[in-house]
């Protein structure tokens, strides 16, 4: 409905020419069946070099970014050319952006040029989308915390991401380059969660940038992640409001999570009852959702509903059938990590002078228990 | 083959349509006219006979796309195009904010740059690759051009449930911080969005779908004591003392060399630290070319401008496995060039000549040909 009316207004309210060559060109805008935008010249016949030796020489459409600027050194919008029984049409390679202008230009003779002008109404950006969650959550973090994921309600515009992003410490002040500043920027496939790194070369010991300029994080101090309300999201509207996620800062982890001291609560068989699992410290959010699962004595997965609670410490599976009674295996990819980038096979960094544990080798670790009936 | 043209700059484009030569056929062989979709562009590099590759991260991907580009031109001239920014979103129809350019890379036979660009806000904004010959730009029509594609392995795991049973798409997503072309592989670097890991596979081309990728894990030991794994951010190929190498810039800044022969499937590899790069320093990108008989790498930094670094110096720098101190700088010894400033894209454009892109001081992207120094 909404495009009708934009279009509507479009044709109607917004071409007009502005120099009047001689010739009875006219420019028109049209709408294709599938919504797409065409302009359309009519009335060229017996102009002087119609269609030679290119229609580009003959009609040309040149964005406007301010009114009245001059597209002299600007190339014109590509597109494709179709004539056929006397009328031109060219198809923009990409629909026409609402807000600017665009100049249709008829060259009929080698003076000058006949132009039309056709503005797309601006669309209203209305402030819908919010920052739903940020990861960690919990507010006690690391010192050597590896990354903050953060959740969006709504695909966001990519590429300054990090110019909306700020860590402040417990006097306000701004953090001096705390993140990994990626180009390509961390995003899911869907827009709507970006990962933040702490620069690696400020928890790395031994590193030019963590011996120079220190870590980030100091333990014991207090910190703000705070996100800025003009960030924009991909349709172009400014965050409703800004985010703030205070915590503080505890000792660093150098331990890898150790999957036997977990506590798993085993439901009953028969009921949809969760299978549910303590951490004795938080792990990563994304990582919880997709690197450990169960699976029956047959080696089938047990497929349900994920449930990532209590500042990532504990873990649950809803069943979508009745648990049968028998043997389960809890399987962990050895590759989950906790938030300080330590994984199940190795922490973040091994120090092999004084390496004790024996890393992981195995690419899956496998922890058996059984369901019963009920009592 | 041909490329089809911003609507307009027509006239002069038609001699893009190369004279393929007869052993283009070698390469561009199996590949397809087959409406490449390209889902994202990121990193882009150029093979031989005009075959540019295309790193499509959302597309989980990389494409050789048959540019036709192949004819070799001797005579070059310099490019010098201001604000190309904006006249790309001229060309697109939209507004020069709405224009994000991830890469650059000059086609060695015929000097043409061409340019990965999203037209839009989101990581779903439609990707073009626009070329730039002289002061023509031109979007590349991917449908008219021979294609093949190498699909990157598939997540592990990427099976997380939500809601009763429904699976739903993983949240993971690989980053593909470069790319580039060295004796018949594709070298792609990546990084994940979740867990902090290396990945550099090396994927035979043509991509013929026989053989499966050398993946290896690439890993930082600093002081010969800490080990950590150490995402990619830039490499380039070289031979050191007659043996080829990579040369690669850790996201956490070292600069360290690694046997290519050392890149086999499943490999765990520790590159050699020649060099820190300094803190507050992000290595952009980085090119290697010869000069006056000797071989030079300049390496375009986010802040400590252009350095130049003789590759002979890198061959012979031992390992750095001590603590650097004070001055923040330790290994090959380098030289910053004046007078290259906000340069953000580099790329050999021929023997003598670098083709940068520049960020000006008022916001603007301009492209420009530079003398090698």
């Amino acid at each position: 409905m909404i495009s009708a009316v934009l279009l509507l207004g479009l044709s109607v309210g917004c071409g007009r020419s502005l120099r009047e060559e001689p010739g009875s060109a006219r420019v028109d805008l049209g709408t294709a069946a599938d919504g797409s935008r065409y302009f359309e010249v009519t009335g060229i016949e017996g102009y002087p070099g119609v269609g030679k030796p290119a229609w580009s020489e003959f009609f040309r459409i040149y964005t406007l970014f301010e009114r009245d600027s001059s597209p002299a050194d600007l190339p014109p919008l590509a597109g494709s050319y179709v004539f056929t029984g006397g009328v031109l049409r060219f198809k923009p390679h990409f629909p026409l952006e609402p807000g600017l202008e665009y100049s249709a230009r008829v060259y009929g003779s080698p003076r000058g040029f006949r132009e039309t002008r056709f503005k797309l109404p601006r669309r209203e950006a209305v402030p819908t989308t919010v920052v739903s969650a940020v990861y960690p959550s919990t507010a006690a973090l690391p010192a050597n915390l590896l990354k903050f994921y953060i959740h969006f309600s709504a695909p966001m515009s990519v590429g300054r991401s990090y110019e909306h992003v700020r860590l402040l410490d417990s006097g306000g002040k701004t953090v001096r380059y705390p993140f990994l500043e990626l180009d390509e920027e961390l995003w899911d496939p869907t827009g709507r969660r970006l990962t933040v790194f702490i620069d690696p070369g400020r928890i790395k010991q031994g590193v030019l940038p963590n011996s120079e300029v220190g870590p980030v994080f100091v333990e014991g101090q207090d910190y703000t992640l705070e996100i800025s309300g003009d960030w924009k999201d991909a349709a172009g509207a400014r965050l409703r409001s800004p985010f703030s996620k205070p915590f503080r800062v505890s000792g660093a982890d150098h331990e890898s999570p150790d999957p036997s001291a977990w506590k798993l609560l085993a439901p009953s068989a028969g009921s949809r009852d969760p299978l549910a699992l303590t951490f004795g410290a938080p792990l990563d959010h994304a990582l919880l959702q997709r690197l450990l699962w169960v699976e029956s004595a047959a080696g089938e997965r047990v497929e349900g509903e994920v449930r990532v609670e209590d500042s990532e410490r504990r873990w649950s599976l809803l069943p979508d059938k009745d648990w049968s009674p028998g043997t389960y295996q809890l399987v962990i990819r050895s590759t989950l990590e906790d938030l300080a980038g330590n994984g199940i096979d190795k922490p973040f960094e091994v120090d092999l002078f004084e390496q004790v544990r024996t890393r992981v080798d195995s690419k899956l670790v496998r922890r058996e228990f059984t369901i019963t009936p009920s009592r | 083959m041909k490329l089809k043209l911003l609507a307009g700059l027509a006239l002069t484009c038609s001699l893009s349509i190369s004279l393929n030569p007869a052993a283009a056929a070698d390469l561009t062989a199996g590949m397809k006219t087959a409406s490449l979709e390209l889902k994202s562009a990121g990193p882009v590099a150029f093979g031989p006979e005009g075959i540019l590759f295309v790193a499509d991260p959302l597309g989980a991907a990389v494409h050789a796309i048959a540019t036709g580009d192949a004819g070799k031109v001797a005579k070059r001239k310099p490019v010098a195009l201001e604000a190309v920014d904006r006249k790309i979103a001229a060309a697109l129809g939209t507004a020069p904010d709405k224009i994000r350019i991830s890469d650059l890379a000059v086609n060695p036979l015929s000097g043409v740059a061409y340019l990965s660009v999203a037209r839009g806000s989101g990581v779903a904004a439609p990707a073009v690759i626009v070329s730039v010959r002289g002061d023509k730009l031109e979007a590349l029509d991917l449908s008219a051009l021979k294609s093949s594609s190498f699909t990157l392995t598939s997540v592990p795991d990427a099976k997380a449930t939500t809601g009763r049973g429904r699976r739903r798409q993983s949240a993971r997503s690989q980053a593909i911080t470069d790319l580039g072309y060295v004796n018949g592989r594709v070298l792609v670097a990546g990084m994940s969005n979740e867990e902090f890991s290396s990945s550099l596979r090396s994927i035979a081309f043509p991509f013929d779908g026989s053989g499966k990728p050398a993946s290896v894990e690439i890993y930082h030991g600093a002081h010969g004591r800490f080990e950590t794994r150490s995402p990619v951010r830039t490499f380039v190929s070289l031979n050191v003392a007659g043996q080829p190498y990579l040369v690669a810039a850790y996201q956490c800044t070292p600069l360290v060399t690694i046997p290519l022969a050392d890149i086999k499937p499943g490999a765990k590899l520790k590159g050699k630290t020649v060099a820190e790069l300094g803190n507050r320093n992000r290595p952009l990108d980085m090119i290697v070319y010869t000069k006056g008989g000797k071989e030079y790498m300049l390496i375009a930094n986010s802040s400590r401008g252009i350095m130049k670094v003789s590759t002979v110096d890198l061959g012979k720098s031992p390992a750095i496995t001590e603590r650097v101190s004070g001055g923040g700088r330790k290994g090959v010894p380098y030289e910053t060039i004046d007078g290259w400033k906000g340069i953000i894209q580099l790329d050999r454009a021929d023997d003598a000549n670098a083709l940068v892109m520049r960020e000006t001081e008022a916001g603007s992207l301009n492209l420009e040909t530079l003398p090698l120094p």
